[in-house]
């Protein structure tokens, strides 16, 4: 089966290609940067069948992150039949100088040149074949989201000849030292020995670990040396800027106009969402809007209540009972199906009536948020009080994700640039912000008494305060410059727009129910041998030092499983009117602080180790237990509720 | 050598003609040039706060001071 490799900079639209080929649905966003994994998927093209792969976003492959270098290794690995090099056709001149990094690697590269309507719109006209012949490749152009240019790129890929694409010569020192490396080389590099002989020049990490297995290292270190010595910048510096004198010149001759201004009423808001001024007032309605009223009103209280007591309480439940105590005669089976924790009506309820609403309409504001183009100005915003926490705006994306979903959001810190932001992102995902299914329920909790969800919020804004401050003192590092494209403001297409939201709920889901139903089964046995009564004992001294009831030692418990399972358990407390309102205050900054789910923890094992998610879990345990003491001692002195 | 200043010099809605990128460290320096900050590119101060917003050709693009501190420019 032949192989297709999709690669471009972040945000030109390569996995809208990709869902077109396949016909299978990757996550396609208004952000650099959502495609933190390779997608694999199978099309047919003209008849015949081709294995098409997905990639990270890169701006060179020369990597600087952990999910650029996934895809710089793709590439070397698998021998791919057509690379299609994905470019936003109004950036040419600043994307061309990768496909010429492409093409010295040899690849068998197709060129396109996307998002063209944007293009068009500022003036800009392309001469294809000129380009095509320039570069000796096939070049095409199209608006992938507009549904333009498609058939063309399959027939590139069905009629795909490998032809000798253009050489570019660099200075002769650098030339010398590319002769001198391919000959001395004794890996197998196969076509990407030149171009690895200039990442070696230009200091590439990637390059450099392989090279050290060479014998010849030390000798081709000692003549980069004096290569270095000819010039006043760095070898690097030159090598770039060869590549873009290149690039350069092709546009000159393939590119005339793109003097027009953009303008418009999206541009406007543009620029006032990256502006503080009018950016603060536009963040906190975006928070208002799409987290208190979305998700709280609607998904948290509406649609839970419409579906808890009316679908559910009402016509759901007292059917299955029925319909299970009638025909199964066990009592033990019955209690493991509709009983206090039964697969039903614990597992199924909780997943189906609490979390389902909550966390699809928080995906659905998040997709809206992604594709409108507004989450790289709210980075861009809130850089300087992330840099206070030893992060940089950059990892806005994981923290506004971890309200969704905690686990999604580890998996994203991988956008980060190293190590030590990960694991600070990780420790503030882990303890600090809740996700959407904990969120929604607070806020219908607390949302009676302002005061309290006040309170909680202080709460919680502190720990993250505290937990961002503590690791970045002892964590050595600095935070890592920021950088960011703002790319233009969308109107986000509304079918995309739920296909994102179910695309991620669908994970979601499949990914909790059976943990959800794995819960209740456990729960269920431990309460059948009397484990859970004793474990409750167990657990109800530090209940008591906290005011909470001995009932309440069952929500920690479920927390353990999974946080949002916690919360739901939270809310059932609460319905059945066990808890005053600084009970429900107290409980509710415990379990947001409290360790995060078993999802979550299993995430942060692959991600970031054994070592660092104990280390979390147990402060996630020692901030859940010091926030609730504080919190009583504080209440019992100051009475606010 | 032309003389250059660095680009945070430069003010709102001022535009200047990078003439060299000097930078601590590799990785900065690879991160301005991976976004075309190259001798000759035309950068339009956009924004300076809370961080800087450049313009070059039609990309927007938002670094902190860190990065605008190792770009030299003439102003236009």
């Amino acid at each position: 089966m032949k192989k297709v490799v999709l690669v471009g900079s972040p945000n030109v639209g390569k996995s809208v290609i990709f869902n077109y080929l396949t016909g299978s649905y990757v996550t396609v966003s208004n952000y650099p940067g959502t495609t933190v994994d390779i997608a694999r998927g199978r099309g047919t093209i003209y008849g015949e069948i081709y294995e098409v792969i997905d990639t990270p976003g890169l701006y060179s492959l020369m990597p600087l992150t952990e999910e650029e270098a996934v895809t710089r290794k793709l590439l070397e690995r698998e021998q791919a039949d057509i690379i299609i090099h994905v470019i936003d056709a109004k950036h040419i001149r600043r994307m061309l100088p990768m496909t010429l990094q492409l093409l010295e690697a040899g690849l068998p590269v197709v060129l396109v040149l996307n998002i063209m309507d944007e293009a068009e719109r500022l003036g800009m006209r392309f001469d294809f074949s000129l380009l095509s012949a320039l570069l000796g490749i096939p070049v095409i152009g199209a608006a992938a989201a507009k549904r333009l240019g498609l058939r063309e790129i399959m027939r590139a890929i069905k009629g795909y000849r490998k032809v000798k694409p253009v050489e570019l010569s660099y200075q002769d020192t650098i030339e010398q030292f590319i002769a001198y490396s391919m000959q001395r080389l004794e890996g197998k590099y196969g076509t990407w020995s030149r171009l690895f002989a200039l990442f070696f020049l230009q200091g590439d990490q990637l390059t450099e670990v392989s090279f050290r297995k060479e014998k010849c290292f030390s000798d081709l270190a000692v003549k980069r040396e004096e290569a270095a010595k000819k010039y006043d910048q760095s070898l690097d510096y030159v090598i770039t800027l060869a590549r873009q004198n290149k690039a350069d010149k092709v546009v000159k001759e393939v590119v005339r106009g793109g003097q027009t201004q953009q303008r418009g009423f999206l541009n406007y808001l543009g620029r006032l969402a990256r502006e503080p001024l009018a950016g603060i007032p536009i963040l906190l309605f975006v928070l208002y809007f799409g987290l208190y009223l979305c998700v709280g009103k609607l998904g948290a209280g509406l649609m839970v209540d419409y579906l808890d007591n009316t679908i559910f309480s009402q016509f759901v439940n007292p059917w299955i009972k029925g319909a299970v105590c009638s025909a199964v005669p066990w009592l033990w089976l019955q209690s493991l199906l509709v009983g206090e924790y039964g697969i039903f009506t614990l597992g199924f309820r909780y997943a189906f009536v609490i979390i389902l609403p909550i966390t699809g309409t928080f995906f659905f504001v998040f997709a809206f948020l992604e594709d409108c183009g507004y989450l790289p100005r709210l980075a861009m915003l809130v850089d300087r009080v992330f840099k206070y926490f030893g992060l940089n705006g950059r990892a806005v994306i994981p923290v506004v994700l971890g309200f969704g979903c905690g686990s999604m959001a580890v998996m994203v810190t991988r956008t980060l640039e190293t190590r030590r932001e990960r694991l600070i992102a990780t420790a503030l995902l882990a303890i600090a912000i809740p996700c959407s299914a904990q969120l929604g329920l607070v806020l219908a909790m607390l949302s009676k008494n302002i005061t309290a969800l006040m309170l909680w919020g202080g709460c919680v804004l502190l720990a993250f305060a505290v937990i961002g401050t503590l690791s970045t003192r002892i964590l050595p590092g600095l935070p890592s410059t920021f950088y960011m494209e703002i790319p233009p403001m969308r109107v986000p297409a509304v079918a995309n727009l739920f296909t994102k939201a179910y695309t991620r709920m669908m994970w979601y889901f499949l990914e909790i129910l059976p943990v959800f139903i794995i819960t209740s089964m456990v729960l269920w046995v431990c309460d059948f041998c009397g484990v859970l009564t004793k474990v409750t004992l167990m657990v109800q001294p530090f209940m008591e030092m906290v005011g909470l009831p001995a009932a309440a030692a069952n929500v920690f418990l479920l927390g353990f499983f999974r946080r949002d399972y916690g919360a739901a358990g939270l809310y059932d407390l609460s319905s059945a009117g066990l808890l005053g309102e600084a009970q429900l205050l107290i409980a509710a900054v415990m379990l947001t602080l409290f360790v995060p789910c078993v999802a979550q923890v299993a995430v942060m094992y692959k991600e970031r180790g054994s070592m660092a998610t104990w280390v979390m879990v147990l402060l996630a345990i020692i901030a859940a237990a010091v926030a609730g003491r504080g919190l009583y001692l504080l209440l019992q002195i100051v009475p606010l509720l | 050598m032309k003389q250059g200043m660095p680009l945070f010099m430069l003010k709102k809605g001022q535009s200047g003609r990078v003439i060299g990128v000097s930078s601590l460290s590799d990785k900065g320096l690879r991160k301005s040039m991976s976004f075309g900050i190259l001798p000759g590119t035309v950068i339009k101060v956009l924004q300076v706060f809370p961080v800087y917003v450049l313009q070059m050709e039609h990309t927007e693009l938002a670094v902190d001071i860190q990065i605008v501190k190792s770009i030299l420019v003439e102003k236009i």
